[in-house]
């Protein structure tokens, strides 16, 4: 599954999100993975666990520091990705690809307007 | 921010750089974990011009050496390199550092780089009282290769003159060529060496180096080997508030010449005399998860400890690091991890075995 960045949204806090219908998938940028160096151990959300959106849901850390995934819309956890449990380096080496961390069922789609798009979220972390 | 002469070498190889003690170093070129890992499996080059090299010469070079250090030169002939402390009058480490034996007449150093001008400032005031010149070593440029193929491949990557003495050389032997040195250490666990050359000749073995295929490590990859190796880092497993007693250092305070008086002397003995309450240890969590510097850790006879290097061990796959923790601390203590209390093993250091050069 490839996702072509031009078509992902993203939040300011470095999440990316790819819309297919209801379910999106979540992962974090390629700015983001850069910032934390090597990912060492990923602590994935529950499946069936209900989010609002801004809430912390997972976790990630590396030699350098922890970091938190945010949920970029409200809904349900309806998969994660079990590979980052033996290959935590799958987020720095396909960050926008093999390296996507959770999927949730929406909940309201008006949300997904708030996010921004590829430029939008580049000219934000330019200006950092 | 000052730079190295490899700094456009560093660039183009996409490193990632870093403010290190003024100068800008490269914390990772792709990444760290691979770094580590072909160190541990084939060889990696470093650049640790950073640091800063220092020669004293003249008539009372060991004299001085004596007393300003807590080893013991005298138990070694020319030709070695020994690890040691220097302290300040209450057993504190001021830094640590490795002297280069040439003769009796000339010895290098090595110092930290965040601790280059303290201690500069502390072997001239020693100094005055000693027939001794102290020298900083401007323009060299410092590398280390290391990994179990780092001696097989130095006919590959270096002038004759050093790749020559290079076999001949044991683990802490040193020769001198001019200004230039090379050394059979290293602060990697692994086989070795170090050099000292002027930066043309670092810039030759940089490339060369890449080109025999011998990985760029950055300083990322540096810290996760040498906790891997045991091997402290000043200013954060020790400074000059703890003495090397309490540092698993107590090894390189040498005592065995009840007539050598060094600074600090005194303190350690105190310390001996009223009791150890310290000790710097290995400590190991095996569950998912991270150790951080500072995390404090608790003991079931409700004593505490806390972890002065956390970090994480490629090769075992799990968090590790070092703390000081009391004396006799039990095996196993309790750190907080996200608001749950979570066990942590310690262990003497290392956690990897002394590693062998690969029979070619």
């Amino acid at each position: 599954m490839a996702n072509s960045t031009s078509e992902l949204k993203f939040t300011k806090s470095h999440e990316w999100l790819a819309a297919n219908n209801n379910t999106v998938t979540v992962g974090i940028s390629q700015h983001a993975q850069g910032l934390l160096g090597d990912i060492v151990f990923v602590d994935l959300p529950s499946i069936n666990d209900t989010i609002a959106k801004g809430d912390e849901i997972a976790v990630l850390e590396s030699v350098k520091t922890a970091a938190d995934v945010y949920a970029p819309v409200s809904g349900t956890i309806v998969e994660v990705n079990t590979n980052l449990e033996s290959q935590p380096e799958l987020i720095n080496q396909a960050p926008e690809d093999g390296g996507w961390i959770f999927r949730i069922e929406i909940s309201d789609t008006a949300e997904l307007t708030t996010l921004m798009s590829f430029d939008q979220y580049q000219q934000t972390i330019s200006e950092e | 921010m000052k730079q190295t002469v490899l700094h456009s070498q560093h660039l183009s190889l996409h490193a990632k750089m870093v403010d290190f003690s003024g100068y800008s170093m490269p914390l990772q070129y792709q990444s760290q974990m691979q770094e580590h890992l072909a160190v541990r499996n084939n060889a990696g080059i470093f650049d640790v011009s950073h640091m800063k090299v220092l020669s004293i010469t003249g008539n009372d070079t060991i004299k001085f050496i004596r007393y300003l250090v807590a080893n013991d030169i005298a138990k070694l002939p020319p030709g070695k390199a020994m690890y040691t402390c220097m302290l300040n009058h209450n057993g504190g480490i001021i830094d640590d550092l490795i002297i280069y034996y040439f003769n009796n007449r000339h010895i290098n150093l090595i110092v930290n780089a965040a601790c280059a001008d303290k201690d500069i400032k502390w072997m001239t005031t020693t100094a005055e009282s000693f027939d001794v010149t102290i020298n900083i070593q401007a323009t060299q440029s410092i590398l280390a290769v290391q990994g179990p193929n780092a001696i097989s491949l130095a006919s590959k990557i270096l002038p004759e003159e050093y790749s020559h003495v290079l076999n001949t050389l044991k683990p802490f032997e040193t020769s001198l060529y001019n200004t230039d040195f090379i050394a059979r250490t290293g602060y990697t666990g692994e086989c070795g060496f170090e050099i000292v050359v002027q930066p043309a000749t670092a810039i030759q073995i940089w490339e060369q180096a890449i080109q025999e295929g011998i990985t760029p490590c950055g300083l990322a990859a540096r810290d996760t080997l040498r906790v891997e190796a045991g091997l402290n880092l000043y200013g954060q497993d020790m400074d000059d508030t703890t003495s090397p007693l309490i540092s698993n250092l107590k090894w390189t305070v040498s005592l065995d010449d009840t007539d050598r008086d060094f600074i600090g002397k005194q303190a350690i003995l105190k310390e001996i005399e009223c009791g150890v309450k310290f000790k710097l240890t290995g400590v190991s969590m095996t569950t998912p998860g991270m150790l951080r510097n500072n995390q404090q850790i608790t003991f079931q006879d409700g004593t505490t400890g806390t972890i002065t290097s956390g970090s994480f061990s490629p090769i075992l796959k799990h968090a590790v690091g070092m703390a000081r923790v009391p004396i006799k601390a039990p095996e196993h203590g309790q750190v907080m991890q996200r608001k749950q209390s979570t066990e942590i093993k310690l262990s003497p250091l290392p956690f990897i075995k002394k590693r062998k050069t690969v029979a070619i």
